[in-house]
């Protein structure tokens, strides 16, 4: 056989190493887990939560914070995890713990992605705020599980920082000049995008399925008119882009699926009104979102 | 030269010829600069959706079209800008790669701001509306638009 013609194909590993590294990621704290678990259980007490949570300092520290913080309203300052616990409702609970346990995971600069060290956790905190007004707008009974997915949604970034950052100039040529979407350029350039990857990380941090099929499909405008959940985190994810909240080099570089307001029962209106409430909500949070600095 | 960042749904019309005003991450909304070089009266109001149910919200003059761009007009007027040397320059309106009708804010919004300006004899000088960018802009009374955005040939 003559190999002279014959173009030798180089094995790329990139996807290989990619799946390496989700191994290596630290894991969603056990002791959120725990707590989310027991706020699931009628019988759960604010004791049973205080024994669960009070031995890690970072967390009952940044329970604090965001208990205080404008967005919860309360009169007074709180000083006591259990006072805290025993003030605030069961979705508030689950969102400060969501958001205190994703805290070290979002706050991070991802150069690949074009975002700088609060970009990440503003883009987060918005969308989770923007699905909660949505879930009050059309009376979605589950806000705290779109709140998670919400906060989470991007996750996956973390882990391809590094591979996109690396072949930033194939996928932005992709994205760019070829007319691909951002996600599909990650698909062509690595082997999957962000969102597949993130809803890998959140199945092995042992999430439910409803939220990692949404982190799944949050950018696929055939998948996420499919099911409800995936539908509200893409419509939260949208609005915060619109309003520019911790956009990088992928934010527009998507395409909407034309059923999605119908399939959520929306109007053009209904979207105005979102953006406003969405960003009054996101101002009131500023404690929250200087939470990134510490 | 000091920077004053006018926010989501905010204006402001100064005669520090010292000052560049500055309006980060447009998304899909819409910043008008404006500056008329004879009086030295210079603004910037960033515009998010083309209009609003709920009126006024506090504290976001122009978070809707309508009574934002009024507001704003006014008060470059009442600072001595002329409207005949008005030179307009919009910014903003970044766009996903396909969207329905219902959703494209920015396209309305720019719609309703052109109708207006030309409604009113206001021209415009120069636009960077449009494409998959997160625009942000800084201007002053000699200075820009100076429009930066994240994945573009610029940064």
């Amino acid at each position: 056989m003559n190999m002279d013609n014959q173009q030798v194909v180089q094995p790329d590993f990139t996807l290989d190493y990619i799946y390496e590294q989700l191994t290596k990621l630290p894991t969603f704290p056990k002791v959120v887990q725990k707590a989310l678990e027991l706020l699931d259980d009628p019988n759960t007490t604010t004791q049973d939560l205080v024994e669960v949570l009070k031995f890690d300092p970072a967390i009952t520290t940044n329970i604090l914070k965001i208990t205080n913080s404008a967005r919860f309203g309360l009169q007074k300052q709180v000083t006591s995890l259990d006072t805290a616990l025993a003030l605030l409702g069961q979705n508030q609970i689950k969102e400060i713990l969501v958001a205190s346990g994703s805290l070290p995971f979002l706050s991070r600069e991802l150069y690949g992605y074009g975002m700088r060290p609060e970009d990440l956790w503003h883009h987060s905190m918005a969308t989770g705020i923007c699905a909660e007004c949505i879930c009050a707008h059309i009376g979605f009974d589950d806000p705290s599980l779109l709140f998670t997915a919400a906060i989470l949604h991007d996750v996956g970034k973390i882990v391809l920082n590094l591979f996109v950052g690396a072949k930033l100039d194939t996928i932005m040529d992709l994205a760019g000049r070829e007319g691909f979407t951002f996600s599909e350029a990650e698909w062509m350039a690595l082997g999957a995008d962000h969102a597949i990857i993130g809803s890998e990380i959140m199945r092995l941090w042992d999430f439910p399925l409803d939220i990692y099929r949404a982190v799944r499909n949050h950018h696929d405008p055939d998948l996420y008119v499919q099911d409800k959940v995936s539908a509200l985190l893409a419509l939260s994810n949208i609005l915060v882009v619109m309003l520019g909240i911790g956009v990088g080099t992928d934010g527009f570089r998507h395409k909407i699926s034309p059923r999605l307001m119908e399939v959520l029962g929306l109007k053009k209106d209904d979207i105005y009104e979102l953006l406003l409430k969405t960003w009054q909500a996101f101002t009131d949070a500023h404690e929250i979102l200087e939470l990134y600095k510490s | 030269m000091k920077t004053f960042v006018v926010t989501k749904g905010t204006y402001h019309v100064t005669n520090d010829e010292e000052v560049a005003l500055v309006a980060k991450n447009l998304g899909s909304g819409l910043a008008i600069c404006i500056r008329d070089q004879e009086s030295r009266v210079f603004g910037l109001c960033y515009l998010v959706v083309p209009y609003l149910k709920e009126k006024d919200p506090e504290g976001l003059p122009s978070f809707e079209c309508n009574s934002g761009l009024r507001a704003f007009f006014k008060e470059v007027t009442d600072a001595g800008g002329k409207r005949e040397a008005l030179r307009t320059w919009l910014v903003g309106i970044g766009q996903f790669l396909e969207c329905p009708k219902e959703l494209n804010v920015g396209i309305h919004l720019y719609s309703l701001v052109k109708k207006t300006l030309e409604k009113n004899g206001i021209a415009i000088e120069g636009e960077f509306v449009g494409g998959p960018f997160n625009k942000s802009v800084q201007f002053g009374l000699t200075l820009g638009p100076d429009v930066t955005a994240p994945g573009s040939k610029k940064e």
